[in-house]
């Protein structure tokens, strides 16, 4: 029984996880790049969350949608400044330069909001539910709930909209899908865009159980990391899978042995995956 | 060969030469930018009151009272940086600092070195302190006197029969911890759960659930705020509930903690907690002091501000009776201090100040004292009423 | 090598062996101290960094090796320093073999972000055994004993930066300096031309580890108080990055003119700007990574180059 609570308070807890990471994950599947600054994405968007109900009350179980929205225009227009100047260079530029613009975004932030930590009340997420024998926070099952419905529409779009099959094709095939008239610049950039806004929204999902300060995003950076080479660098679905599989291997971690040791977990499973089997659970290829 | 001794004796002389005069200034460490900010403002409150006061008063050896700020960022090898350039440059005999533990620690080699002496005023890990240098004082009381304190209190409501231990992974949380569990040996409680947890990580329930199912009588928590309200929050959504909740102050102690929108609410009420101070201690001039902070900055004080006060205070008062701005004369002088200040009574036996320990517990969204009895202003509720009772 | 070769390097040493006779303020001499430590990080970096062209972001982990190993050899069979640190040399040497091993099997991102994997691994191992005392940390015995440790430390410390300088002239010029630019500008057509590139990077990163671990011991040796967060943390392995990538990956002056700029300018800006430094490192960052990837010294060989060579008529 016991186990199963902490399984089940690994997958709420993966949930969020898995919104996160999938950005990540269609960043790198489309672009083959890793973004450094994912991390802080998620930590601006907890901020224009956090900002965004103690100025405007606006409850970040729905407002998650405007940070969303607002983080894709800020990733888009990061990436039409910045990223793709580097695209087609070497690995080692690009990642120093998404590095590079995750210390300006949590530089910046701490000049602007200092170190200081702050958080929002929310009743909702102080409020526990019972499914039998099982206990669980509300909070993280609504996230839980709004992440999955995150993931189902992302799925949906990537396959049945016209934009979404043009992203898909860039992710397969790079040099062919100009040929088929699709503007890789143009869909390198809204996929970008689209990863950033993930991040963002699972901010927002994350400051009512959480607390935001300039770093709070680093953590979550390495853990997408993780997630992500899990479940197969640029597959969707094993992103969302990997965030959920981490989730409860966390949880168990810390039931079984003791919590401090969750992060060491993460690193050990990121280096067996990346040594035994590379492609991660659903990926295409080996690196 | 002649080379190098006259490259020796160089630089020798070099260093010889370096004039040894000091500014008379008191140098201060905290940790004003960074995570921990909001505590270096506390920390910041108290030495401006102090020095306005202690200049109100004439200053110190007929002059107005300077101090000299470093932050330290929050961060331990800022903090030594700080030392070097305090001392090395700004010449000054005195520093008192830093904020964290960690920071505090590291510091203590560098000033050493520097034959200069050091006031802590709020580290509370013990192993800042271990140096045993004549050089090193601390005002504030330790880990070990937090797990003392709360022993002693135990005794009196009466000692569980098992106890969990949770904790930060950290200086101050494995510190805490380390106490307790000696203390709690020598009272013969069994340690069922032993729990350190990495900070910031938004769920514990797994953790809280393994110590539920230990079924044990009393935790003692050490954690700073942002833990702590997690931790009580989640301690209800598992339904932990032990007939004591104990901790070692810090986050589980301050005013935040028990705010609803800043800290857990509701879900503080019951718990017990290590207090190095209180605004309604009846120390002199406790209460204005806090009164003060308050008109001033809009926030209550924290201990960290009393703890600031008192310790320019004694360093003040430690100069005037060296009469030098000289770190050997200073040093002794602190080493004799007995005063009474809004933090207590002010004496140290091998550089600790014996600072005795508050019991505080939160009734009705207030922090209030139960211990020791000179102090106490109410009884303590007990046993804790579980979680479903709640509401 | 020719005079003009090894005339500025000797000038530039005989200086910084020279500073603590004149140099009576002890804070900038700790200042100093850092420049040259950081040198040596930068430096050893390039070798991996620079000329191989493998990111690292885990050489953080052979600086704590080296800092953990004086401070742990004296505490558990009370040797002194100066053995603790070739220990710790030694044991980097060994992890570089390892970890190496490991992590060049990989790729690109996957490669960097394994390395960075090792070291948390590293960290996190520090922080929660009991052996290094997790989160309290330790204390380092200085290598020389008071006073003026310090002034001493800092003049053993400045022959490993020379000898850092010397490794990497060396590299520039030799077979193994070809290999390692093979190995950077595509590992596939290097492994064509014959060159073994799991052995030639193995190669570079343990010269580059051992390098590093000195310098963790040293500067353990000044600080003397070390824990995980210390010199363990991550951000010192992308630290480690910048200096060389602003200073000039892949030469031989890069890391050392990247340190001094960035070292001085950390510390004027703590006296000014002190919330703003991330900041300014992320710009720094995104300004070298855009418009001067080949670092401070391409802007010096750019100028040099059409100083020394005649302009062609326009036509």
């Amino acid at each position: 029984m016991a186990t199963l609570q902490a399984i089940l308070n690994g997958l709420l807890v993966g949930g969020i996880y898995a919104l996160i990471a999938m950005g990540m994950a269609l960043v790198f599947g489309v672009m083959r790049l890793v973004n450094f600054a994912h991390g802080s994405f998620l930590m601006v968007g907890m901020y224009l969350a956090f900002f965004g109900y103690t100025l405007l009350r606006i409850n970040p179980y729905w407002g998650f949608v405007l940070v969303g929205g607002a983080l894709f225009l800020i990733g888009f227009g990061i990436y039409w400044l910045f990223i793709r100047r580097v695209m087609g260079q070497s690995d080692f530029l690009q990642i120093l330069l998404t590095e590079g613009i995750s210390l300006c975004l949590v530089g910046g932030a701490q000049l602007l909001f200092t170190g200081d930590y702050r958080s929002i009340s929310l009743p909702l997420a102080d409020r526990t539910a019972n499914a039998g024998a099982l206990n669980f926070n509300v909070a993280y099952a609504v996230s839980f709930a709004i992440a999955l419905l995150g993931a189902t529409c992302m799925y949906l779009y990537m396959r049945y909209t016209e934009m979404g099959r043009a992203i898909r094709a860039v992710a397969q095939n790079q040099g062919v899908a100009p040929l088929m008239g699709i503007r890789v610049g143009w869909v390198s950039g809204i996929s970008f865009a689209f990863g950033v806004a993930c991040a963002g929204a699972a901010g927002a999902l994350l400051l009512p159980v959480f607390y935001v300060n300039p770093t709070v995003g680093g953590p979550y950076n390495l853990k997408s990391f993780v997630i992500v080479v899990l479940g197969g660098m640029g597959s969707l679905e094993g992103a969302a899978l990997g965030g959920l599989l981490l989730g409860v291997t966390e949880g168990l971690t810390a039931y079984y042995w003791e919590d401090s040791y969750t992060q060491v977990v993460d690193f050990v499973v990121f280096l067996a995956v990346l040594l035994l089997r590379p492609q991660g659970l659903f990926g295409k290829k080996a690196p | 060969m002649r080379t190098r001794n006259l490259f020796t004796s160089v630089l020798l002389v070099a260093s010889l030469a370096q004039a040894q005069s000091y500014t008379a200034k008191v140098g201060v460490i905290s940790s004003f930018t960074g995570a921990e900010q909001a505590f270096g403002e506390q920390h910041e409150h108290g030495y401006t009151l102090a020095l306005e006061d202690i200049n109100a008063k004439g200053g110190v050896l007929g002059k107005p009272l300077e101090i000299v700020k470093y932050d330290d960022q929050s961060k331990s090898d800022v903090a030594v940086q700080g030392v070097s350039k305090l001392v090395d440059q700004d010449k000054v005999p005195v520093v008192i600092g830093a904020y964290t533990s960690q920071s505090t620690r590291a510091l203590v080699p560098a000033i050493m070195k520097r034959q200069i002496p050091l006031l802590i005023p709020t580290a509370v890990a013990d192993n800042v302190m271990e140096s045993k240098s004549p050089w090193v004082f601390r005002v504030c009381g330790g880990a070990n006197d937090y797990a003392q304190a709360t022993l002693d209190f135990l005794k009196v409501v009466g000692l569980p029969k098992s106890m969990a231990l949770i904790y930060e992974n950290t200086n101050f949380g494995q510190a805490s911890a380390g106490a307790m569990r000696v203390h709690a040996k020598e009272a013969g409680i069994p340690i069922v759960a032993d729990e350190a947890y990495a900070q910031g990580a938004p769920s514990y329930t797994a953790m809280l659930q393994k110590v539920k199912e230990k079924s044990p009588e009393a935790i003692y928590f050490a954690s700073y705020l942002l833990d702590a309200t997690q931790l009580m929050k989640q301690s209800r959504q598992v339904g932990l509930n032990p007939k004591i909740y104990t901790s070692a102050g810090t986050g589980f102690a301050v005013q935040a903690f028990i705010s609803p929108d800043k800290g857990a609410g509701k879900d503080a009420e019951y718990t017990f907690s290590a207090q190095q101070w209180m605004p309604e201690s009846k120390w002199p001039g406790s209460k204005e002091f806090a009164a003060r902070v308050k008109a001033r900055w809009g926030e209550d004080p924290s201990y960290h501000a009393a703890q600031a006060y008192a310790s320019l205070v004694i360093v003040a008062d430690a100069v005037k009776r060296a009469g030098k701005w000289d770190p050997q004369a200073i040093r002794d002088a602190i080493a004799q201090t007995q005063m009474m200040t809004i933090f207590g009574p002010i004496k140290f036996v091998n550089q600790q100040n014996q600072h005795p320990i508050l019991i505080t517990q939160v009734q009705k969204g207030a922090f209030v004292i139960v211990a020791p009895p000179d102090q106490a202003a109410a009884k303590w509720i007990l046993p804790t009423p579980p979680w479903s009772a709640r509401r | 090598m020719s005079t003009s070769r090894w005339l500025p390097a000797a000038l530039f040493f005989a200086f910084l062996l020279s500073i603590p006779l004149w140099m009576r303020d002890a804070y900038l001499q700790q200042i100093v101290f850092r420049v040259v430590i950081f040198a040596v990080l930068g430096v050893a970096w390039n070798l991996v960094g620079g000329y191989a062209g493998q990111l690292s972001l885990g050489h953080v982990a052979y600086f704590g090796i080296g800092a953990y190993s004086v401070a742990l050899f004296h505490e558990r069979f009370g040797w002194n320093p100066w053995a603790g640190t070739l220990a710790g040399v030694l044991l980097a040497a060994v992890a570089a073999l390892g970890i190496g091993s490991l992590t060049f099997r990989l790729r690109g991102p996957y490669f960097a972000l394994s390395t960075l994997a090792t070291a948390e691994i590293l960290r996190l191992l520090a922080l929660n055994l009991s052996f290094t005392h997790g989160a309290l940390g330790m204390i380092a015995p200085g290598l020389f004993s008071e006073p003026n440790g310090d002034r001493k430390t800092y003049l053993a410390s400045v022959p490993l930066l020379a000898l850092a300088f010397l490794l990497t002239t060396w590299t520039h010029q030799s077979r193994f300096g070809y290999s390692l630019r093979a190995i950077r500008e595509n590992e596939d057509t290097a492994m064509a031309v014959g060159i073994n590139p799991a052995w030639e990077k193995l190669k570079a990163l343990l010269l580059s580890a051992v390098l590093v671990a000195a310098a963790g011991s040293l500067y353990a040796s000044v600080f003397q108080f070390i824990g995980p967060d210390s010199v363990l943390a991550i951000d010192l392995s992308v630290q480690m990055a910048l200096i060389a990538m602003l200073g000039g990956a892949g030469t031989v002056w890069g890391p050392i003119i990247g340190s001094v700029v960035l070292t001085v300018s950390a510390e004027w800006l703590k006296a000014y700007l002190e919330r703003a430094h991330l900041l300014v490192y992320g710009l720094l960052l995104v300004v070298v990574v855009l418009f001067l990837p080949g670092g401070v010294v391409s802007i010096f060989k750019q100028r040099w180059f059409q100083r020394t060579r005649p302009r062609t008529q326009a036509a």
